[in-house]
């Protein structure tokens, strides 16, 4: 019979759609219905989306963010562009949105499970206030730092009501800011200028990572890190114990003894000192070189080539983070500043005058005072608004029991969370993206946060609470401010212009009735008068007569940030579009203070292994532990997900007998915990690491009951200048555990097996030709296979593809890659790529298209981890193509390997040949809580089981921009295409460019010339749309760059000599 | 498989270059509550499949079978078996040949965005406010339009529920905007509008009646030398599908 594939194709779906009819499947497409609107807000056009410029909610940096709309609902949020301090979002920035969409939101005010509503919740708190000052009970706040309006007005409202006001975050900037005060005699903290820093030294600040202000400090190293920008490639120095995100990219990773740090800082401060006969040397006289050598382990020679770097170059030396939580922490950051002094770096790299904003901050030791008193019965009212003192205490300050004393708990709070009990009356304060709000990132940088969609439960702001309550409390008015009659007659207009709401009293009537009284003046030009008054308002009390917190942030903005000139109407506009105002003030420098220096510390005593806590780089300091998407985010370094571990040496593993699913009993004199374990070189192998974040007894569905909380594990230790907590201080006992582990790797294999795959070569030659011919300071052997078959005249089997107009691309410039994982975490929101939770991610069926490849190589000193961001590689010779029996993959004209979900059977055998790992097969239908699936992109197909899919290089987005440009008839220009991927959107560093390979003049055209570009996988002869940029290192995997300034390695390269391409 | 215990199941994805993904671990087993917080819409496809396809006992089975994918294979153009009828019986005809209006007056997205729109109920209101329909002091009887006055219920109303007569499946991109910008008329896709009453699909909407015109309608002039090129763009999988 001669019957051939279509004409059988054809007669068996006839056969099957038979079958269907007969099984009663109504063939028809279901009804939908076309809701319109009943009256369209102006502009809109619905399937356009609206952008609004606003602010980051989720930690006190005060991001500027941009907030995309599609029919009323934010789809994605992504970096604003137009913000000053840094580029994109980070992953925590990006999990904001699944958390506005949380299933587990509460309804509106809950308390014991039952709804309340807002008046009766408001009366409750007003009258617990009432009733807790009458019966001389303290009224108080525990909360995270607050920045800009809501700040201003907690202290309005703190000052009428006796408020005592506790601002306690667990990751806090307490110590840096005692430190500070001890160093220059002010209580601010810098901002570092890491751009034109050709050396860092840094004592723990994960400033890449989960540091307050990572995301300027993050765009200004990876310009610092750009040979192409500054002719330099800096040189990384990190003094501590457990290497992170920020500890992975350094040049040499030096973790002292446990405890010692501050050792290394003296000895390198005295060494410095000598080197530059700094003026204040007296100061040094007494440190003891030698010995802080010996105490801290790291030879006095390396100190006196730290020395030597710091002093010879532009440099920075940075305080904070994990090591910055000892005993003692004070006084490491205020020798820090002490050797920025030495180096001269303060009012260069090291600058005042636009200090970093984090409102009130209080100490570990005040928050600790107060839940002694509300154990104590003292507190009547207690307001918890950003933070879980429940999970971030340790256990012997019995959280528990002190909100059970107090009258009133009142929980600002979007869902239940450790600290949440029966009595606790929570007032949701609803999503960033729901409500309006402000924050300070530093002096003259303030961010705006536009209510960018209709709040999707009963929630009000914390200030529209705030200002609700001082109503029903009715606190009085402050006093109007005096306008100085400067050229204001009863001719002129009120001096404070027209008000924008006739109920605002401060802002209309009463300079109004003012300028009546006031006596006849000589003419003088009126703006001058409209700025005299707008300055003597601008200091004012603002009191609390508004209608809600939006327009107590505008009046806020138009007296304290508004300068007065022109239309302050106008002026709003602008900002509003901004997403803030970016009038970054000027740098200053601040004369040392220091009078005296600590003595060398002890290390860490006791015979176990030191403990060092750290937080996780998706998680933070637990706050999203409720966000699938990131718990499903691996973890940089571990690659872990859904869970804890603690990060062990490999030395200390064998010494430990662990067997790969082995577990360890972390056990200290607080308490225990048990958990999986990952071997890492990046910790000494003295030291156990553990990540905070997970181990929370209520935190939603996706939260609660995973991993541990190594808070368990500390006693409340302080340390003596600041009153901060020290969580770096104790040493743990560490043993096998029975338990089997639930620690699970993406990434299980830490070595690329000598393979070029994230390739490194030598920052000096990189430096050294920042432009140049493709692959230049590369071995070329290795990594450009497929020139060596052109030069031998081996040709493709395949025919050379066309790219008519674009052939769009990437290039990831692997060198300030930190592996931070925002790329992937906006691939996951923008592409509607499902969680697949735990079990299934175990089951290498986690969908992410993005996979963050991670190698740790080398050790000690010269410990080399490198990230590689693999996605979909576009291949022109794509393997995947040719074996899809049924073309459901296919390259496109734009040089897309495109994927049509519908032709696609499943039968994986494009996944099987793609030597990249990038394909991704759906298991599974997976599903959503209904509540999440009004976050889905509407642009992209929500993918269904049996069906493969991968990255598509956001073809959504590419087909919009191409679309825009069509109806001029024009090609898309560079400009446009730059960040247009949400990697390359959300890319903090910059590292990831997108744009169209076949213009050459255009930015990802130059850099496929760059001297550090490479394809992976070259040999295979794939030719990728995606080309990679190598990591530029002053060491490379335990080796030497060829023309490093740095002495000999003293050890010698290891037999396979991975990543030594340099 | 997801009763499977025991050994680590390990798959294309984490099983094909060594270099990436080698599942290090474990033989953890889920906790039971995550069968509850990570529910699946469906259940594994191949060995239920064959298990299930002769134990098949009834035709309603079929639709629990995972195999068919349903809301993909559903007949996208099939003509509907009966006249779509709409919330508010709204004649075309009076409009459009009646009254001289242009599509684009209501539909004003078509030349702007992807959807052409559905108008507000605002926009219908301009006009019919003036309208008297309710048969009182001598005025003309008119039901539908007191069913809009209905549904405006002076701008507090809710969404009239309009059926759609022309839905592509989601997995389709299609933007008004580049067919009416180049050049497509609306009837070319909606059939006679303006002589229709309640408005009905003409047309099939299948995938191959698209590529039809796509690969035979005439092409906008301003692409000039550029026309070879477009064509074949439209003839790109990744031109409408999404």
């Amino acid at each position: 019979m001669d019957l051939n594939r279509r004409d059988f194709l054809k007669t068996a779906s006839i056969a099957s759609a038979a079958t269907a009819a007969a099984c009663t499947i109504d063939p028809r497409t279901p009804i939908e219905h076309d809701l319109p609107y009943v009256q369209m807000p102006e502009d809109e056009l619905p399937g356009t989306p609206t952008y609004f410029s606003t602010a980051c909610g989720e930690c006190a940096s005060g991001c500027g963010m941009v907030a995309r709309a599609k029919e009323g609902r934010v789809v994605m949020v992504e970096g604003n562009p137009d913000w000053t301090e840094g580029h994109g979002l980070c992953t925590r920035g990006h999990m904001g949105l699944v958390g506005a969409y949380g299933p587990d939101r509460v309804q509106g005010p809950t308390q014991g499970g039952k709804s309340v509503d807002w008046d009766a919740a408001t009366k409750t708190v007003a009258d617990a206030v009432k009733a807790a000052q009458a019966a001389g009970k303290s009224v108080a706040w525990l909360g995270g730092y607050r920045t800009g309006s809501l700040d201003a007005l907690l202290g309005e409202f703190g000052a009428a009501t006796g408020l005592r006001r506790v601002h306690w975050e667990a990751l806090g900037v307490e110590t840096l800011l005692a430190a500070t005060r001890q160093a220059f005699g002010v209580a601010t903290l810098p901002t570092y200028e890491l751009a034109n820093a050709q050396v860092i030294l840094s004592f723990g600040l994960d400033f890449l990572g989960t540091a307050y202000g990572s995301m300027g400090m993050t765009k200004g190293w990876a310009s610092a890190k750009n040979p192409a920008k500054g002719g330099f490639v800096t040189r990384l120095v990190c003094v501590e114990p457990r290497a992170g995100v920020t500890a992975s990219q350094s040049d040499h990773f030096l973790p002292p003894n446990p405890g010692t740090e501050l050792a290394v800082a003296l000895a390198i401060a005295k060494l410095a000192a000598d080197k530059v006969k700094y003026t204040r040397a007296s100061l040094l006289a007494g440190v003891d070189v030698a010995a802080a050598a010996t105490a801290s382990g790291i030879a006095v020679e390396k100190l006196t080539e730290i020395a030597g770097w710091i002093t010879d170059k532009r440099s920075v030396v940075l305080p904070g983070g994990s090591t910055n939580a000892g005993v003692g922490a004070t006084d490491l950051a205020a020798v820090t500043y002490l050797i920025n002094d030495i180096c001269g770096n303060v009012g260069k790299t090291v600058v005042f005058g636009k200090e970093q904003r984090y409102g009130t901050v209080s100490s570990y030791a005040d928050a600790k005072a107060l839940l002694e008193d509300a154990r104590a019965g003292k507190v009547g009212v207690l307001f918890v608004d950003g933070v879980n003192p429940a999970y971030n205490f340790p256990q012997s300050d019995k959280v528990a029991e002190a909100l059970a004393a107090v009258g009133l708990v009142v929980q600002f709070a979007d869902e239940a969370n450790d600290s949440t009990t029966e009595k606790t009356l929570i007032l949701p304060p609803g999503s960033s993206l729901e409500g309006w709000g402000d924050a300070e990132v530093t002096t003259g940088v303030a961010t705006l946060q536009q209510a960018a969609m209709t709040p999707l439960k009963n929630s009000r702001t914390v200030g529209d609470v705030l200002l609700g309550l001082a109503k029903a409390l009715a606190l009085p008015e402050p006093p109007p401010p005096v306008v100085p009659m400067l050229g204001v007659d009863t001719a002129t207009p009120a001096p404070v212009a027209p008000a924008p709401k006739p109920a605002n009293p401060v802002a209309g009537k009463k300079p109004a009735a003012k300028a009546a009284d006031a006596p006849a003046a000589p003419p003088v030009d009126p703006a001058l008068g409209l700025l005299a008054a707008h300055l003597a308002t601008a200091s004012a009390p603002l009191g609390f007569a508004y209608d809600g917190f939006r327009q107590y942030v505008q009046e806020r903005w138009k007296r304290r940030v508004w300068n007065g000139v022109g239309s302050f109407d106008a002026w709003w506009v602008t900002v509003r579009q901004k997403g803030g105002s970016f009038a970054a003030a000027g740098a200053t420098s601040l004369p040392l203070t220091l009078a005296a220096l600590p003595a060398l510390p002890a290390a860490i005593a006791g015979a176990d292994l030191a403990l060092v806590l750290f937080p996780s780089t998706n998680l933070g300091d637990g706050r999203h532990a409720n966000r699938p998407w990131a718990q499903e985010l691996a973890d940089p370094i571990s690659t872990s997900t859904w869970g804890s571990w603690a990060e062990l040496n490999p030395k200390t593993v064998e010494k430990l007998g662990l067997g790969k699913t082995d577990s360890v009993k972390v056990k200290t004199a607080a308490g225990d915990i048990t958990l999986g374990y990952f071997a890492t070189p990046g910790v000494r192998e003295d030291t156990v690491a553990v990540v905070l974040g997970n181990g929370h007894t209520n935190m939603g569905r996706y939260g609660s009951g995973r991993g541990v909380n190594p808070m368990t594990l500390l006693a409340s230790a302080q340390d003596a200048s600041s009153g901060a907590l020290a969580t770096y201080v104790s040493r743990a006992s560490v043993a096998r555990s029975d338990e089997t582990s639930d620690f699970f790797a993406l990434c299980g294999s830490t070595t690329m097996d000598g393979r070029p795959i994230a390739v490194a070569c030598s920052a000096e030659e990189a430096a050294a030709k920042p432009t140049g011919k493709a692959g230049d300071v590369l071995d070329l052997e290795k990594v450009e296979w497929d020139k060596r078959l052109d030069e031998k005249g081996i040709h493709d089997f395949f025919p050379e593809p066309q790219h008519p107009t674009y052939r769009f691309a990437m290039a990831i410039d692997l060198n300030s890659c930190t592996g931070c994982m925002a790329c992937v975490a906006a691939c996951d929101l923008e592409n509607n790529i499902p969680f697949v939770g735990p079990d299934q991610v175990r089951r290498g069926r986690g969908m992410s298209w993005i996979r963050m490849d991670r190698f740790i190589e080398g050790e000690g000193e010269h410990l080399d981890v490198r990230h590689l961001p693999s996605m979909c590689q576009h291949c022109s010779h794509a393997p995947c193509e040719g074996v899809c029996p049924v073309l459901a993959t296919y390259h496109n004209l734009d040089g897309l390997n495109a994927m049509v979900y519908n032709r696609c059977v499943g039968t994986r055998y494009c996944a099987n040949n793609c030597p990249y790992t990038v394909r991704r097969f759906n298991y599974h239908t997976w599903t959503w809580p209904e509540s999440m699936y009004l976050m889905l992109n509407p642009d992209v197909t929500v993918r269904e089981m049996g069906v493969m899919e991968k990255c598509t290089f956001c073809v959504q987005r590419t087909r919009a921009v191409k679309d825009s440009w069509r109806d001029l008839h024009e090609t898309v220009p560079d400009q446009a295409l730059v960040k247009l991927t949400a990697c390359a959107s959300a890319c903090p560093t910059q590292s990831i460019t997108f744009g169209n390979a076949k213009d050459a003049a255009g930015t990802v055209g130059k850099l496929f010339e760059n001297p550090r570009t490479y394809t992976l996988l070259g040999e295979l002869n794939t030719k990728p749309g995606v080309r990679y940029l190598a990591k530029a290192r002053h060491h490379i995997g335990g080796a030497e760059g060829p023309k490093s300034t740095a002495p000999p390695d003293p050890k010698p390269a290891e037999p396979p000599a991975p990543g030594k391409e340099g | 498989m997801r009763s499977l215990p025991g050994a680590p199941l390990v798959f294309a994805l984490v099983s094909v270059p060594l270099w990436v993904m080698t599942s290090c671990s474990t033989n953890a087993v889920a906790k039971p509550a995550d069968e509850a917080i990570f529910p699946i819409g469906s259940k594994n496809l191949a060995p239920n499949t064959l298990v299930d396809i002769p134990m098949m006992s009834s035709p309603l089975e079929i639709d629990k079978m995972t195999f068919f994918r349903k809301d993909l294979s559903v007949a996208v153009g099939t003509p509907p078996k009966d006249p779509i009828t709409q919330p508010i019986a709204f004649p075309h005809s009076k409009h459009v040949k009646d009254l001289g209006m242009d599509c684009q007056y209501c539909h004003s997205g078509a030349r702007k965005g992807v959807h052409a729109g559905i108008p507000p109920t605002q926009l219908c209101m301009g006009c019919h406010k003036m309208t008297p329909s309710d048969g009182q002091n001598g005025a003309p009887n008119r039901p539908e339009l007191e069913k809009l006055k209905a549904f405006w219920a002076d701008g507090k109303g809710d969404p009239i529920p309009w059926v759609k007569v022309h839905d592509l499946p989601d997995f389709v991109y299609f933007s008004h905007k580049r067919h009416v910008l180049g050049g497509v008329q609306c009837q070319e896709c909606h059939g006679q509008v303006q002589d229709m009453g309640v408005d009905q699909r003409v047309a099939s909407l299948q995938m191959g009646w698209c590529l039809d015109c796509h690969a035979q309608h005439k092409l906008d002039d301003a692409y000039g030398s550029q026309q070879e090129l477009r064509r074949s763009e439209l003839k790109d999988c990744w031109t409408c599908h999404k």
